[in-house]
This record gives structure tokens, sequence and C-alpha cells, in this order.
């Protein structure tokens, strides 16, 4: 139970999965939404990435590895987790989201690249199924941490006056810095590293 | 016209230092000089075969299979590049991890099966995939350097600033931190030389 609370602290303030594993960075730079979108738009991905991550895992060592198959891992995951989320995406259009968020063309697919990473993590480190769903939450609200706190520095960083050469792309990405650089900080937070 | 085509991805249309996407490798596996050069040439493997073979079979990728099928090209091949590595460079294999795998996902390789490759000729978007996939090793390639000089105090092993800076380098750079701020400066750079006209 302990070991679950500090994957869970983990995943989210510490190894955060944007900032110190750096994947997904893509969904928070292009992703030019309100704050309450973005919200729905976290809320949406962590559900699909724990639900990803139990199902991978359980066709990784319930299927591939028995089988002796595990060279076609990243077919099946991508294939699960391509499943999920147009599910996942079709259920939500119904209940939370707007249909425009999710279909600007980037955005669906660099979310996939989290979605992904969260299910390849859980398999690379070895978790056990409850682990993996755990961890995959936290993840999950490591996202949703990073862009609730990033969505309204964006929204001055447009109307700030900046030299034009730094506006946009790159001062976000200096912005990225100075918050990975905050959360350096919470390393060994709990004996955790 | 067959070498504009190569040549437009490299430099005039960077992917990642024009409009960065496709930043998820660039950003965690640039620590080392050797780390961005195998994610690099990983990409430039995947994004030639990706596009040859979607643009092949082009004529099935319509409707709602064509996304799960441009995933599934980008995943075939790499996984084929994870092997290789695997086998070949073990050394180099544990930092890689997961980011093989998720080239099978990236924004860079969606992009250019979706503009190129079910639009255009077999030869042609193979060679817009290599164009894209150069420029990726080039920014990959760069920023690894300007991380690895700045974060071991040598660049390519030569002590460029003496002992003494080599002993006390900035680890900052090597932090994720570091990464991020680099990428930063150096769309800024180019934007500049772009907005110059001399490139």
């Amino acid at each position: 139970m302990k070991n679950l609370g500090l994957i869970l602290i983990g995943a989210t303030l510490i190894n955060n999965i944007m900032l110190i594993e750096q994947i997904g960075i893509c969904p928070a730079l292009h992703l030019a939404a309100a704050l309450r979108k973005a919200l729905k738009v976290g809320l949406v991905m962590t559900a699909v990435m724990v639900l990803s991550a139990g199902i991978n895992w359980l066709i990784y060592h319930l299927l591939l590895v028995p089988l002796n198959f595990p060279f076609l891992k990243n077919l099946f995951f991508v294939l699960t987790v391509m499943a999920i989320s147009r599910t996942a995406l079709n259920a939500s259009h119904r209940v939370v989201l707007n249909r425009d968020i999710f279909t600007a063309a980037g955005t669906l697919f660099s979310a996939n690249c989290l979605l992904l990473a969260a299910t390849l993590l859980v398999i690379a480190r070895d978790y056990d199924f409850i682990e993996a769903m755990i961890y995959a939450l936290g993840s999950g609200f490591g996202f949703i941490l990073v862009v609730m706190v990033f969505v309204p520095i964006r929204e001055r960083l447009d109307r700030a006056p900046i030299s034009p050469n730094l506006k946009g792309m790159p001062i976000y990405l200096i912005t990225f810095s100075l918050m990975a650089l905050a959360l350096l900080g919470g390393a060994g937070f709990l004996g955790l590293d | 016209m067959k070498i504009s085509l190569l040549v437009r991805g490299v430099i005039k249309d960077n992917a990642v230092l024009g409009i960065a996407i496709g930043v998820c490798p660039v950003l965690a596996l640039t620590r080392t000089r050797q780390e961005g050069l195998a994610i690099g040439l990983a990409m430039v493997m995947v994004m030639f075969f990706g596009n040859l073979t979607v643009s092949i079979f082009k004529k099935y990728a319509v409707g709602g299979f064509k996304i799960p099928f441009f995933m599934l090209t980008a995943a075939l091949y790499a996984s084929l590049a994870e092997t290789y590595f695997r086998f070949y460079h073990p050394a180099l294999y544990p930092n890689l991890g997961i980011f093989l795998p998720l080239l099978a996902v990236n924004c860079l390789v969606m992009w250019r099966m979706d503009e190129s490759a079910v639009r255009s000729s077999a030869f042609r978007s193979a060679l817009d995939g290599l164009g894209y996939g150069f420029g990726f090793l080039l920014a990959v390639f760069l920023i690894s350097l300007v991380r690895d000089f700045l974060g071991t105090g040598a660049l390519l092993g030569w002590p460029l600033f003496g002992p003494e800076f080599r002993a006390t380098p900035i680890l900052f750079f090597l932090s994720p931190a570091g990464g991020f701020l680099v990428l930063g400066l150096l769309i800024a750079l180019y934007r500049k030389f772009i907005n110059s006209g001399k490139l």
C-alpha cells in the first residue's frame, strides 16, 4: 500500500512524465486551449492511459510472454492504444467535450505518443498489474498538473512584448526548462529518485 | 527538381527547428552525441521505409483505416530499429529504451505520411521521407553536440577549453531542463537565420 502511494507521488511529482521523462511535449506546445478545455482533455487522457496500461499489461504478460512473442509487443500496443483512444474519444464527445478540441490534426497523434509511452514505461519497469495502473494514473495527473500550470503562463506569454525570433515555441520551451528545473528540486523527496 | 525534394526538409523546412513537431526524442535523447546520432539514424530509416511502404500501398489507406495503417507501418520499422540496436549496440540500448518504439507514433512520421506518402509516387515520397529524416538527424545531432560539449567539457572528445573546464563542466545541460533550454535557443537562432535570408 505504501509502495503504491510512492509510485503515485513519484509518477506525478518526481519523475513527471512531461518535464523529467520528456515525453508528450507536443500536445502541450500545440494545444491552444482554455484552462477548462485543457482540464477535460487531461482527464480523458488520464482515463485512456490507465485503461490502456492495464489492458496492455494483460496482453503482454498473459499472451505475448507465454507464447514467446515479446518482439511483437510494439504492434499490439499501438493497436490497443489506438482502439481505446478512439472509443474514448467517441464516448467523450457525448459527455464532456466539444468535437473541436481533439480533431485538430496534430493533437490526436501527439496525444497518442503520451498514451503509448505510459504502457511502454510500465512494461520496461516490470511493474505488476496494480502498480502499472497506479503508475499510469500518476502519469496522467502529472500531465494535467503541467498543462494546468502552463496554459495561463502561455496566455500571458502570447501578449507579452517578446522579440519575434523568440516568440512562440522558443519561449515556451524556455518556460518548460524553468518548470523542469523547479521539479528537479523534488528529487529525493520521500526517498524517491 | 529531385534534389530540391531531398533538400527541402533538411534546412528550409526543418521540422524540429522550424515548427517543433516530433520533439520527444529530441529532448530526451540528446545528452550525449552517440545517443543523438543513434536516434537520428533510426528516424531516417523509419521515415524512408515508412514513406515508401505507405506510398506503395496507398490505395488501402482510406477512411478510418488510414491512421492505424500509418501507425502499424511505422511500428514495424521502429521494431526493426529496436532489434538492431538491442543486438548490435547493447551499450546504447538501455538509454534509447522506450523511445525507439515511440517513433511509431511520432508526430513527424505521421505528418510526412499524411502530407506526402499518400499523395505522391513512391519515389518522390521516399525522397521526401529521406529529406525530412536527415533534417531531424541534423537537428538532433546539433543539439546533442551542444549539450555534450557543455555537459562534459569536451567537443567530440577534445577538451577545447582546457582541463579546468573539463573537470567542472556545466551539469545543468545534461539535465532535462538543459535540453528544453538548448532546443528553445536553437529554434530562435534558426529563425534568425531563416528570417535574415541567409539560408
